[in-house]
């Protein structure tokens, strides 16, 4: 039953990141789309629920089930690798050093580099797009959600650990 | 077919899949704040990595073997329950692993905090200069570019950033490639 269940969640899974691929490179946007990405997601694990079921020896609960807990472990570190690809400024430090000619950067150069890039500008408007907060010219003002938010990460922080230190 | 796995068995593996987790997440929470308060100072972000790992690895250990000890387990649908059950303790590590990471340098959330701190309005250019208690983006590159250091995955002496050593390298090309791969367009 093993074979089953891998094989099931793989199906499942492949769906899922051809989905995820095509989609990506048929409609480039600037926002990372963690919702989207969580409904391709969402799809193939009922298609590897499905092939399961269908499956010699799969058409039982704690298959399905397994299949399942397979699928989430694999989902949530693909989005734990995508999110750092996506939106990680180390990972944008490393990319930079990468393409310099000599390899290395002047650390005063690297700040003025980021501080004349449009990247904060960015966030601010990726954090407007999901009503975090709202911006009129110049000035930023938080909303209720982002409000809520914040104060929640500050709990959270207590409970976890983690100083919000950005 | 006639299953011999019932609920009660999927529900003695998520049970002990739960313990695992309330075990590794005590346990990582209790030592950083015990070690702070003999020594009087925090962990370093390699140290506290490596406090996790270890203890993934050791929760791991522990639920493997309650795991293998439930009887009904042995039958052939109890193995993929198990195998199951391993994969979703490793999911719950992942996560907790990311909201810790993003709990201490997530940039929205900062920029969160910030904006609660001016009183829930600020320009932009000021919430760029008073970024993370003041630091500004130098205090967030040099934060970043410290932990790349630590890490091995760059050299980086307080004044020059790089070159990039092995597995920085390898972080890069990959990331990049994905990223190209992906088309993403605004990154972090």
């Amino acid at each position: 039953m093993l074979g089953t269940v891998i094989f099931s969640a793989a199906i499942g899974m492949n769906f899922f990141l051809l989905g995820h691929f095509c989609i990506w490179r048929l409609f480039p946007a600037d926002s990372p789309r963690i919702v989207l990405i969580s409904e391709i997601g969402a799809a193939g694990m009922l298609i590897s629920s499905a092939a399961c079921w269908f499956l010699p020896q799969g058409n039982q609960s704690a298959a399905v089930i397994s299949v399942l807990w397979l699928d989430i472990f694999f989902l949530i570190f693909y989005l734990f690798i995508y999110a750092g690809i996506a939106r990680s400024v180390s990972v944008t430090i490393l990319i930079g050093l990468l393409e310099k000619e000599k390899g290395t950067l002047k650390l005063d150069k690297l700040i003025d580099e980021y501080a004349v890039s449009p990247r904060f500008k960015d966030r601010v408007a990726l954090m407007e797009k999901s009503g975090l907060v709202k911006t009129s010219g110049d000035g930023i003002q938080i909303t209720k959600k982002g409000f809520y938010l914040a104060g929640g990460a500050r709990c959270l922080a207590c409970l976890i650990g983690g100083g919000l230190e950005g | 077919m006639i299953s011999v796995i019932g609920p009660e068995l999927v529900a003695d593996v998520f049970r002990y899949v739960m313990l695992a987790w309330l075990i590794l997440f005590l346990v990582n929470r209790l030592i950083p704040i015990a070690a702070q308060r003999r020594l009087g100072a925090k962990l370093s972000d390699t140290a506290g990595l490596g406090l996790f790992v270890l203890l993934s690895v050791l929760s791991f250990f522990w639920l493997y073997c309650k795991l293998s000890g439930i009887a009904a387990i042995q039958h052939p649908g109890g193995k993929a329950l198990k195998f199951g059950g391993l994969a979703l303790y490793f999911s719950g590590c992942i996560v907790y692993f990311e909201l810790q990471s993003l709990l201490y340098r997530g940039f929205s959330l900062r920029i969160l905090q910030d904006l609660l701190h001016s009183g829930g309005w600020a320009t932009l250019s000021a919430l760029q200069e008073s970024y993370g208690h003041g630091a500004g983006i130098k205090g967030l590159l040099i934060k970043r570019l410290g932990t790349l250091s630590a890490f091995q995955l760059i050299v980086f002496d307080g004044t020059v950033v790089g070159p990039l050593k092995m597995p920085g390298k390898i972080c890069a090309l990959l990331s990049r490639f994905f990223r190209r791969f992906l088309r993403l367009r605004a990154v972090g």
